[in-house]
């Protein structure tokens, strides 16, 4: 248990149905996950297949309606541990001006610490750290909604950061930006991992950016359907398929070549890996037939 | 055509008003605005213009940006100084049909319409120089004693706060569902005032449905930042009272004095 940050143990959950509605359905049943300390792991599933729900589970927004959840040893129904809780796992939304609390950048980067009443000075310290991390310090004094949606979803990520969390949630967070602010985001995240050590959990529709992660786990109806290593993930092509998925554009590339005979080990999951393998085949190709 | 809306505008600035407290400059405009219904003469007019003129000076804010958000009112103040003008009674100067103009309806008409124009003119003294975030945590301050008699202030603040930061994000999507209806034809600058609001209903509809999805949202971001009310809560800025601060509450006390003893002269 010591490297485990969140456990997800048998969680069951539904929304209330309001008067009148029908019966409620299980929006995630029995979903068991162990999230390592420092790991990566992408999360991926159809739309409505519960991804929003879980994450919402791993800082008490939701409470598990059976089963539990367990956050660097804390259970999450404990009502006197929310704010202890939430101060460790951040998390990212997906539409930036609907995260922004203040017009003035620097006041939004400071909402989390003053919550948690940390004394000004610290507060200071903080955000300007946090908006250095994510290369935002010049436009501390600027109104968000002049920034362009990249440079917001940076500011709501530094008001995340502006917490210390050790762990992060992101939701989608690059839906609504350009290839430009995606990058931005991208590099973001790479950058919590590996200089912050903190563990970060990222759903999304983007099969590249999942396959940036240490670890993939594929979402269906609910339930946990695939769980691994983005490597082993990608190359069941065709089970993501029926699942209403795609796959990286490299992997799909390999497998449309061994589909017309082409010899190419399937697992490419970067262009530049399939570069490398591509130029491999070539030349063995080329030394076959001049030899 | 939405760009111009002045509500919630702040012009950031250096300048010795924007350094000024937003308690004190709540207070101030308060007693500004009281000294304003004491003033009763030319003379006491003169002295509030000179206060007025004196701050919009200091502040470095362009006097056309003053001008530009008295437009909403220009119409409520030609009908008071109207309703003033003819309804006095005293000397009278010209007499025509059953409307009758004074010398003291005169002297009362123009008095109302500046004393309504320099009201304005300071509460835009207060917005212009406060960041909106600034304005609401020196109310709370200022409302603070309240909150032993159960009023919830920080509540109150914040709802403020968050009604000012969301205003530019709904405005900005009011344009967006404008240019959208335009583009499938809908007029919204012809016919007369109730094919306007006819036209006005398919933008309401659905901005106000966004809103709601948007409250929600914000409210749960918030939450998950660790908002839980406002016990126990620090500040990135802090507010502190300088030397300056209890300067100009010092001068703002001896105007409105001034003007109450001019007054009592008939001044
Ligand atoms: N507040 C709510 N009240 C009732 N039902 C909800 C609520 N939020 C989500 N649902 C339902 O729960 C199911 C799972 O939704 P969820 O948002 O977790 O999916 P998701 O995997 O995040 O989808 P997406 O990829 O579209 O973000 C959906 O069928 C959705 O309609
Ligand atoms: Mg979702």
């Amino acid at each position: 248990m010591e490297n485990i940050a969140i456990n997800i143990d048998n969680v069951t959950f539904f929304y209330t149905p309001e008067d009148g509605e029908e019966a409620p359905r299980d929006v995630l049943s029995n979903v068991s996950l162990k999230i390592e300390k420092g790991s990566f792991v992408a999360v991926l599933g159809h739309n409505g297949s519960g991804k929003s729900t879980l994450a919402r589970h791993l800082n008490a927004l939701l409470l598990p309606k059976g089963g539990s959840v367990t956050v660097f040893g804390m259970d999450t129904r404990d009502e006197a541990l929310t704010l202890e809780i939430r101060r460790r796992v951040g998390m990212v939304f997906q539409n930036p001006d609907n995260q922004i609390v203040s017009n003035v950048v620097e006041e939004d980067v400071a909402f989390a610490p003053e919550n948690l009443g940390i004394p000004t000075p610290e507060i200071r310290k903080r955000v300007d750290e946090a908006l250095r991390a994510v290369g935002l310090y010049e436009f501390r004094a600027h109104a968000p909604h002049l920034l362009s949606g990249g440079q917001k979803q940076r500011i709501a990520i530094a008001g995340v950061l502006a917490m210390r969390p050790k762990c992060v949630v992101f939701d989608e967070p690059t839906a609504m930006l350009d290839p430009r602010g995606r990058r931005d985001v991208m590099d973001i995240i790479e950058r919590m991992k590996n200089g912050l050590g903190s563990t970060v959990i990222l759903i999304t529709h983007h099969m590249e950016e999942a396959a940036q992660a240490d670890r993939v786990v594929v979402m269906s109806d609910g339930k946990v359907v695939m769980d691994g290593a983005p490597r082993q993930i990608f190359t069941r092509v065709r089970e993501l398929e029926d699942l209403g998925l795609t796959v990286p554009g490299t992997v799909k590339l390999m497998w449309e070549l061994r589909n017309r005979g082409v010899d190419v080990p399937l697992a490419a999951l970067t262009a530049d890996e399939c570069a490398g393998a591509l130029a491999e085949h070539f030349k063995a190709n080329n030394r076959a037939t001049s030899a | 055509m939405l760009k111009d809306v002045t509500l919630g505008q702040y012009f950031p600035g250096d300048s010795v008003v924007h350094r000024l407290d937003p308690r004190t400059k709540i207070l101030l405009v308060i007693l500004y605005i009281a000294a304003l219904f004491n003033a009763e003469s030319w003379v006491g007019y003169g002295v509030m213009l000179v206060c007025l003129g004196a701050a919009i000076a200091v502040s470095g804010i362009r006097l056309s940006s003053m001008v530009r958000g008295l437009k909403p009112i220009v119409f409520i103040v030609i009908l008071t100084s109207l309703l003033n003008l003819f309804y006095s009674t005293g000397e009278v100067l010209v007499q025509f049909w059953i409307f009758k103009i004074t010398r003291e309806g005169i002297k009362a008409a123009i008095l109302m319409a500046a004393r309504l124009v320099m009201l304005v003119m300071g509460t835009f003294m207060l917005t212009y120089t406060t960041s909106p975030i600034m304005l609401t945590y020196g109310l709370e301050l200022l409302l603070n004693p309240l909150k032993k008699l159960k009023v919830p202030v920080h509540e109150l603040a914040m709802m403020m706060s968050m009604a000012l930061r969301l205003i530019p994000t709904l405005i900005e999507e009011t344009d967006k569902i404008m240019s959208a209806q335009k583009a499938r034809g809908a007029e919204f600058d012809t016919g007369n005032l109730i094919d306007k609001a006819k036209a006005m209903l398919p933008i309401l509809v659905p901005l106000f449905l966004s809103s709601f999805r948007r409250a929600d949202e914000l409210a749960t971001a918030m939450e998950a930042r660790c908002y839980h009310g406002g016990e126990g809560r620090t500040r990135l800025n802090v507010l502190k009272l300088a030397f300056r601060d209890y300067a100009a509450l010092v001068l703002g006390v001896l105007v409105l004095a001034g003007i109450v003893v001019l007054a009592r002269f008939g001044l």
